[in-house]
């Protein structure tokens, strides 16, 4: 084995400018794979983040029929105690209580629908994009349980600046219709103008108190993953630290936000299809050569069989063939566009030259134009991976030329 | 004392109908333990044919091979390929050494399919070179030994492995005179030290004078022996 793959080595040298050229594409070809993938990747976790954060986490946790008829009579109503359980589970890194309910709100310049979204205003600074982006005035702090913050749109709309006062109007949990009176305390800006035009963030005391909802309760818990890569074995932990509980169902951001879930399977397919024509030009080159190769020694194969040598052996040698140049094509790969997308994963690739306004907006969560490339190491082994099982698939085809020669033919 | 080669109403046939070619039309040749013999004619009478169905290296048409008594037409393609690994040895017109092989793992490379061990190997093959004057050579490459240096290593790699036969098919056709002549010698050398059997296709008359026995072959047939 050691003699076959070291006569592989000296054997893909034979012709080095050939075997560099095809180094070279699987080179040039990985580190596009890699930078694209990892973009790409990296723009839909920021997707994803965003809308879990700013909404209801990776994870939400409501009523089982919440999702048909959104409606805070459907609370949770010991939401308190069981987030104070989950948050315990090394997957989560905050366990979000929200009470979301719909009103009207009203100034002297008119009404408007809005979302209101009663939250805990410490978690929400440590977690949500929303506190970040406040542009006049301030986010909520624990102890207003009279003021809000709102969207410029809807500021805009109703002509209001912190400071100023403005009616929500709705109906609680017993279906009763309460009007309470608020003070703008900060404006945000997401850039998303359903976000700006309808939410509404209040304390959730003071949602609790609008809806009429008990202590404790909450119409969503949200579950902000450290690791998002471990949903799938999430799920299951969640559901049983529930207890059992048949009232309350578990949903993964796919069902909370579809309009993402949507997004990101066109993006995958999208950028997949560009990615398989890319390997497919990787492969055919690969292949080019590996046949060339197989082409030029037909006599010394022949050779080789007429001595004694097993097809088998053959075989093995232009397997090995294939398994270094591929080897060596996605070390330098590997490496080169490893650490263009671990340089920008960390520091940010700035594309606001080509975004208008710094932001753009995706399935209607803002996402900025500085994007983080997703580098892991089980995505990059998941690239190189592919790679070098293409190679080798296609190396069957010069060994299977391999192992119909004719060695008499060639010999003559 | 057996036969090592034994051919009986041997015939080859390339292609079918009006363009079929007779390449052999019947031979029966026997070659003993210990012959050094040349087998001569020209182009086209049937040496490197009957060379390639003794070798095991081609199927007749008809008729029969027997190599130490063991009929070749009835052994799988596997044990054909053993049989040549272990009984048989080439040595081919253009050399055909293995080009990213240097002259000592040329050499062994029989041995090496045969799974003997690498120290046995080594020996073997460093005792062979210094017999034959290549010592000092073995971790050339081909590339960097002349024509008759090449034939020596591709000599060697044919008698390393001890076989009961060895097949050289024009083996001084593409070397000087002068080398040509040296190699006959090495030949000859291994015939009498080692006992191995030779069976040379050739147009070299030197090859011709110098053989214990003479085959001519002419529209494939043996002509005289």
């Amino acid at each position: 084995m050691g003699q076959q793959l070291r006569l592989a080595w000296r054997s893909i040298w034979r012709q080095g400018r050939r075997t560099a050229i095809t180094v070279f594409v699987i080179t040039f070809g990985l580190i596009l794979i890699i930078i694209l993938t990892t973009l790409e990747e990296g723009v839909i976790r920021s997707v994803i983040d965003s809308g879990a954060r700013l909404q209801a986490g990776h994870v939400t946790i409501e009523h089982e029929d919440y999702r048909l008829a959104p409606s805070v009579s459907l609370s949770v109503p010991d939401a308190e105690n069981l987030a104070a359980e989950l948050s315990g589970l090394p997957q989560v890194q905050t366990a979000k209580l929200i009470v979301s309910g719909e009103g009207v709100a009203r100034s002297g310049a008119g009404a408007f629908g809005v979302l209101i979204a009663g939250v805990v205003p410490e978690l929400e600074r440590e977690t949500s994009p929303l506190a970040e982006n406040i542009v006049e005035g301030e986010y909520l702090a624990p102890d207003d349980p009279k003021r809000i913050v709102i969207g410029t749109v809807l500021a805009e709309r109703l002509r209001l600046k912190p400071g100023k006062k403005l009616v929500i109007a709705t109906n609680d949990a017993d279906g009763e219709l309460v009007e309470r009176l608020y003070r703008v305390k900060g404006i945000f800006r997401t850039g998303t103008d359903e976000v700006d035009g309808a939410l509404i963030h209040m304390q959730l005391d003071a949602a609790r108190d609008l809806f009429n909802l008990p202590d404790g309760s909450a119409t969503q818990i949200g579950l902000v993953m450290k690791n998002l890569d471990r949903l799938a074995s999430f799920l299951p932990l969640v559901e049983k630290s529930l207890g059992g509980n048949s009232d309350l169902a578990v949903h993964p951001w796919q069902t909370i936000m579809p309009g993402v879930a949507g997004y990101v399977v066109v993006e995958r397919t999208s950028y997949l299809i560009m990615e398989g024509f890319l390997i497919a030009m990787v492969s055919f080159t690969i292949l080019n050569t590996l046949l060339m190769s197989v082409t030029e020694r037909k006599k010394e194969f022949a050779t080789i069989l007429a001595l004694g040598g097993r097809g088998s052996n053959l075989r093995l040698q232009v397997f090995f063939e294939a398994g270094l140049i591929a080897i060596l094509g996605i070390l330098i790969g590997g490496v080169l566009g490893g650490a263009v997308a671990y340089y920008y994963s960390v520091n940010g690739l700035d594309l606001a030259t080509f975004v208008p306004g710094g932001e753009v907006e995706i399935s209607g969560i803002s996402v900025d134009s500085t994007i983080y490339p997703m580098f892991t190491a089980r995505l990059m082994s998941l690239i190189c991976g592919s790679i070098l099982v293409v190679t080798l698939v296609l190396s069957l085809i010069p060994i299977s030329r391999v192992t119909r020669l004719s060695i008499a033919n060639l010999l003559r | 004392m057996s036969a090592i080669v034994e051919t009986r109403n041997l015939t080859k046939t390339f292609g079918k109908g009006d363009i079929a070619v007779h390449a052999l039309r019947g031979v029966n040749l026997t070659i003993n333990p210990g012959e050094f013999t040349a087998m001569a004619g020209p182009s086209g009478s049937g040496k490197s044919t009957l060379l390639n169905m003794i070798g095991c290296l081609d199927r007749p048409t008809s008729g029969e091979v027997f190599i130490e008594g063991i009929a070749t037409q009835k052994l799988r393609p596997m044990a054909l390929s053993d049989l040549r690994r272990d009984r048989i040895g080439f040595v081919f017109q253009s050399f055909n050494l293995i080009p990213v092989m240097t002259a000592l793992e040329n050499a062994e490379y029989i041995l090496m399919l045969q799974g003997k061990p690498v120290k046995e190997r080594r020996e073997r093959v460093r005792d062979l070179f210094e017999q034959i004057g290549l010592g000092g050579m073995e971790s050339r490459f081909p590339n960097q030994l002349s024509g008759g240096q090449q034939q020596r290593v591709s000599i060697a790699r044919a008698v390393v492995a001890e076989p009961a036969l060895v097949l050289a098919d024009e083996p001084t056709a593409n070397v000087d005179s002068e080398t040509g002549m040296a190699l006959i010698d090495l030949m000859l050398q291994l015939n009498e030290q080692r006992n191995v059997t030779f069976l040379i296709s050739t147009h070299d008359s030197t090859v011709m004078d110098r053989a214990h026995r003479l085959i001519r072959m002419r529209d494939g047939q043996i002509d005289g022996a």
